[in-house]
């Protein structure tokens, strides 16, 4: 609610006043690298990755390098001991389960990470967060007369799911969904979050329906007749939901109303707490929810909110 | 503390008895109101001299004046900058007698500019420092943004008054905040002073009377704010004749009209402006767009009555609202109300009784034309103000002038309700309503001792009582920092007795002013001041929003407490047509609040958790020469300062500067006269560029790149410095339309050189490749506006 208020702010102001934008060229300062985890456990068959990577200096536009020789492993709350291998040597870590039967992730289990590169070892700890089932699907016909994307859609079906949180203030959710299996992507990047029933944090919408801005965000374009629609529901933990909230809004800080910039939170920590060697990223764990469904004009409703 | 509170009240009880002593002498009063004979409006600050005495005194506000001399004929002299001089003889051997006078603007073979309404050492002989008066003619010479006059904006180029950029709402004055500035409309305070966010000011000028920026040395009749008084006076309509004001520009059309009710006694202003760029866009939205409002108006009405020689009241009201939005939208605005009454209850004692009411709300609507009711977000928010107020004036002798009054002032606080329905089940939250009173009770006197020296010598004593209608208040505990506890604290529910007081602040504000004249035409001034504000704005953001909230000192957030301390040289040059003034000062800001990492501080129940407390310090030197007559005229100001705080952990709890800390800002005000046709205006601007951070490292997640700014670092790289040049020239008519009154054509540029001054630099992944980083410049106005106005007068 508040970004779209500072995005109307934003455009207003564009639109009143000649406002430009231009990129220049700036020195950052320099400083020592950090370790980066990316990656998260699900509750889905199939091989689980966890990548690490270098951080550097903020206007190195050099390709990142992935972080190789470090083990890394993941324990359960029950002592199960998973190990991930740098197969290719790239810096990206990867789980396989011994049978296709064997599932790494269960919902309401602790994980704790482990990482040790280069003679200093990283923790990070997450719990197995419940996730509520995707009810439907639904689609309206709707039109975008403003598209400037020729690739997009003017005319076409706008979707939207239902689902309902769980009672108990907290549940966080990340949202996705996918066109012909093809990821969608959001009007200005990030990732959708919610929580219990609404975007933001309040103790308010717990245990609803998905409220409006959260179920039509799936679709931020149209869908067009015999799409594929399918929608994501993961459920994630409250650092996790903060950590996405905000990296988002560290990249999307600016104009008139910017604030000023704080570090993007993690859980992974240097167990050697005095050690200049930092970590930064997220490892996450995700249960999931899917639903999928073809777009089919005579299925269309009709005056959905 | 302690010590000296009784040293204050030690030093009172010596004026006390001194009064006392001067009464015992055979004295009489002569006292009345001086007004322009055009309009009837009172003079402010027109000097009243007593040729024999060679003393004087001057008109207050309202244009009252009162002298106490010995029994005698006398001579007074009345006189004001651009009014032709009175002098009346008055017997004063028997009786007090009332002498009320109208004066006459002086004639001219030009019209130039009258910077100041009142006397012309007014700025050496006077007690005031670090106070600028500007005549509301001056700033309608100012060229403007888009050619609309702008009081806030002019203020912008005094000394010692910055702002975070161009378009940010509100002004910064001598290192503080915002929310320091007490902004007030005929004593009614106003919460947003700005329009469009920060881009034109709420006084629509055809209404204003005088403007008075008090930035130190704030005498104990003001409190409630930490920084500054910015002191709008309307008019009180033309009581002579019919008199039609307007104007027609790029984004108001103004009109204002004042008239007699009933001839010297009772008149009326009504003022009104509208934008009407939703009007001109109209044709050019459609589908989707074709419902978006996009305006902004502001209506302004003042009467006054004269009931007889002894009361006069007044009405006064604001009302304006900015609208913005399609199904999408919000709106806010300031009300104000003021009813006042002027008593003379002898010739000696004046009383100035004030009520009041303010509110400054918002609403934020997902569903403005209410078409989807079972699926709606609303969003309201306000504070409301009421107040009573007596101010007394005691004119003791001409020398010795005593003040002293109080102030009840309640506040409302509805920081947020918000209510979310989602297939119609609806859910309210939101931060919980809170309640202050803040008494507060002044003395001060002020005395020339001798040609050489006098002062001005007060205390004000202030008291905030706070209280909650809610089951339970918070406590702020302190627990371990971690990421969802980012400032350390933590809060305790406390169950709560509805709206009994929670929390108690007392504070005693003395304040002083001294002049030591040094010369014919110069004088040295210190003052000192201490000031308490017991509200305090939520804004994290680089210029505050409109939806920022206003909050009372609770339990856990404590009053700002500033002191301040001034000392300045005052000198005019060539019969008073150049004024010139250094002055510097160092200031003191208790209890100043920054914010916690992902401090979320709308509708958020627990705000409170989320700040942190420190202190800051503010210090500068500030030169300004005027030029107030002849055909040229203005002003040119430096200023030289430093803002900083010191707010554990920010910062590696170092000393940071803050938002609007700017090193050097100087404005050049020029206004030139060619004849009577066309007159010439320009300005020039340049400041520091504000302070900003960059993230150290960047680190790749699912494809695109995010920074890192590990060690909370403020303010360690600047923007590029800004300066801008500014020019109008307007060419006056001698009919207006139908052939009547005058009128005239106001062309201006705003930014002539085409500069884009950088509001702020900021960092982003690139648009093609969010892999990649880039710094980027945002300009808030990149490129020359020109304008035209249209202004009438009949």
């Amino acid at each position: 609610m508040k970004t779209k208020l500072l995005f109307i702010i934003a455009i207003f102001t564009t639109l009143l006043l000649t406002s430009c934008e231009d990129v220049v060229q700036l020195e950052g300062p320099k400083s020592d690298s950090f370790l980066i985890v990316e990656g998260t456990i699900t509750n889905q068959k199939g091989q689980q990755v966890i990548a690490l990577s270098q951080s550097q200096d903020y206007f190195n536009n050099a390709t990142v390098k992935g972080i190789t020789n470090a083990t890394v492993k993941v324990t359960d709350n029950e002592g199960k001991v998973y190990e991930f291998k740098d197969v290719k040597n790239v810096g990206k870590y990867v789980w396989t389960p011994k049978s296709t039967t064997e599932i790494m992730g269960a919902i309401g289990k602790t994980y704790t990470l482990e990482v040790t590169s280069n003679g200093e070892t990283f923790r990070a700890v997450s719990e197995m967060k419940r996730v509520p089932k995707i009810d439907s699907i639904a689609y309206q016909a709707d039109t975008r007369e403003n598209e400037t994307d020729p690739k997009k859609p003017k005319v076409g079906f706008e979707a939207q799911f239902y689902g309902r949180d769980f009672t108990g203030i907290g549940d966080c959710y990340r949202i996705k969904s996918f066109k012909n299996n093809k990821e969608v992507e959001l009007r200005r990047g990030g990732v959708q979050l919610a929580y219990d029933a609404a975007i933001q944090k309040s103790r308010t919408a717990d245990g609803l329906v998905f409220i409006i801005p959260v179920r039509r965000s799936i679709s931020p374009d149209l869908f067009v007749e015999k799409d594929t629609i399918t929608v994501e529901l993961t459920s994630i933990t409250e650092g996790h939901y903060d950590f996405w909230t905000q990296a988002t809004q560290e990249v999307n800080n600016a104009g008139l109303f910017s604030r000023p910039s704080a570090n993007i939170p993690t859980n992974v920590i240097n167990i050697n707490l005095s050690s200049s060697k930092k970590a930064s990223g997220w490892f996450g764990t995700s249960a999931l929810s899917t639903f999928t469904t073809i777009v089919d004009a005579k299925k269309a409703r009709t005056g959905l909110k | 503390m302690m010590k000296a509170f009784i040293q204050k009240t030690l030093l009172f009880t010596v004026f006390l008895c001194s009064f006392t002593v001067f009464g015992q002498n055979p004295k009489l009063t002569v006292s009345g109101y001086v007004k322009d004979v055009k309009n009837g409006e009172g003079l402010v600050g027109a000097s009243v001299y007593v040729k024999e005495l060679s003393s004087g005194n001057s008109t207050n506000i309202y244009g009252f004046y009162s002298i106490t001399v010995p029994a005698g004929k006398y001579t007074i002299v009345f006189s004001s900058v651009g009014y032709q001089k009175i002098s009346k003889t008055v017997d004063l051997s028997l009786t007090n007698q009332t002498l009320n006078l109208e004066m006459k603007e002086e004639g001219k073979e030009l019209e130039e500019v009258v910077v100041n309404a009142k006397r012309e050492d007014d700025n050496v002989k006077s007690l005031e420092m670090s106070v600028n008066k500007i005549d509301i003619k001056a700033i309608k010479k100012i060229p403007a943004l888009l050619g609309e006059v702008d009081l806030v904006r002019a203020i912008q180029l005094l000394p010692g008054v910055t702002t975070v950029g161009e378009g940010a709402s509100g002004f910064n004055v001598r290192g503080g905040g915002v929310d320091q500035n007490l902004v007030l409309l005929d004593d009614a305070p106003v919460y947003n002073s700005s329009h469009l966010f920060g881009f034109f000011s709420v006084f629509n000028p055809d209404a204003v009377k005088d403007v008075k920026l008090i930035k130190g040395g704030i005498p104990s009749q003001y409190g409630g704010r930490a920084s500054s008084i910015l002191d709008v006076r309307l008019k009180e309509g033309n009581s002579k004749q019919l008199e039609i004001n307007g104007g027609i520009g790029a984004i108001f059309s103004r009109i204002s009209i004042e008239a007699p009710i009933i001839k010297d006694k009772a008149s009326f202003i009504v003022a009104a402006r509208r934008s009407y760029i939703d009007v001109l866009a109209k044709p050019f939205l459609t589908g989707n767009n074709a419902d978006t409002q996009f305006s902004f108006y502001d209506l302004t009405a003042k009467v006054n009555y004269n009931i007889d020689q002894k009361n006069t009241v007044f009405l006064s009201g604001y009302f304006g609202r900015d609208i913005f939005g399609n199904q999408f939208g919000f709106n806010w605005g300031n009300t104000t109300l003021s009813a006042r009454w002027n008593h003379i209850f002898s010739n000696k004692l004046f009383l100035k009784t004030t009520a009041f009411y303010s509110n400054y709300d918002y609403l934020l609507d997902s569903d403005l034309a209410n078409k989807r009711p079972d699926n709606a977000f609303k969003w309201t928010s306000n504070i409301l103000n009421y107040s009573f107020k007596p101010d007394f004036t005691y004119y003791i002798t001409p020398d010795n002038t005593l003040t002293f009054g109080g102030q009840v002032l309640t506040y409302g606080f509805r920081p947020g309700d918000a209510v979310a329905t989602s297939q119609g089940e609806k859910r309210s939250f939101g931060q919980a309503p809170k309640d202050g009173i803040e008494y507060s009770a002044y003395i001060g006197d002020e005395w020339k001792v001798s040609p050489k020296f006098s002062f001005q010598a007060g205390v004000r004593f202030s008291r905030y009582d706070f209280s909650s209608q809610e089951e339970f208040y918070y406590e702020r505990v302190p627990v371990p920092v971690s990421a969802d506890f980012t400032s350390g604290y933590t809060l305790k529910f406390i169950p709560n007795d509805k709206g009994k007081t929670l929390k108690t602040y007392q504070n005693f504000e003395p304040r002083l002013a001294l002049n030591f004249t040094t010369g014919e035409n110069s004088s040295v001034k210190a003052s000192y001041n201490r000031m308490a504000q017991y509200i305090h704005l939520m804004s994290n953001t680089a210029a505050s929003t409109p939806l920022d909230v206003w909050t009372s000192s609770t339990n856990n957030i404590k009053p700002q407490l500033v002191d301040q301390v001034a000392l300045g040289y005052f000198k005019n040059f060539n019969d008073n047509a150049y004024e010139t003034s250094i002055e510097t000062y160092y200031k003191t800001m208790d209890n100043q609040i920054d914010y916690a990492d992902r401090a979320n501080l709308f509708l958020n129940p627990f705000f409170e958790k989320d700040l942190l407390f420190g202190k800051g310090r503010a210090y500068g030197v500030e030169l300004f020469v005027k030029k107030n007559k002849g055909k040229f005229t203005g002003w040119v100001s430096y200023t030289l300062q430093k803002s900083e705080r010191l707010i554990e952990p920010l910062n590696n709890s170092d000393w940071y500067p803050s938002r609007y800390d700017r090193t050097h800002t100087l404005n050049v005000v020029g206004q030139y006269e060619l004849n009577k046709k066309w007159s010439f205006g320009a300005n020039f601007a340049y400041v520091t560029g504000v302070p900003y951070s960059l993230p150290i490292q960047q680190f790749q997640i699912e494809g695109k790149a995010y920074p890192l700014t590990p060690v909370g670092t403020r303010g360690n790289l600047r923007v590029p410095d800004y300066n801008r040049l500014d020019i109008s020239a307007t060419k006056k008519n001698k009919k207006a339309l139908f052939k009547k009154g005058e009128s005239e054509w106001v062309f201006s540029v705003y930014n002539l050189y085409n500069r884009r001054n950088p509001f702020s630099i900021y960092t982003r992944p690139t648009e093609d490749d969010p892999t990649k980083t880039e710094a980027v410049r945002l300009s808030i106005i990149g490129s020359f506006v020109p304008a035209v106005t249209y202004n009438f007068k009949f």
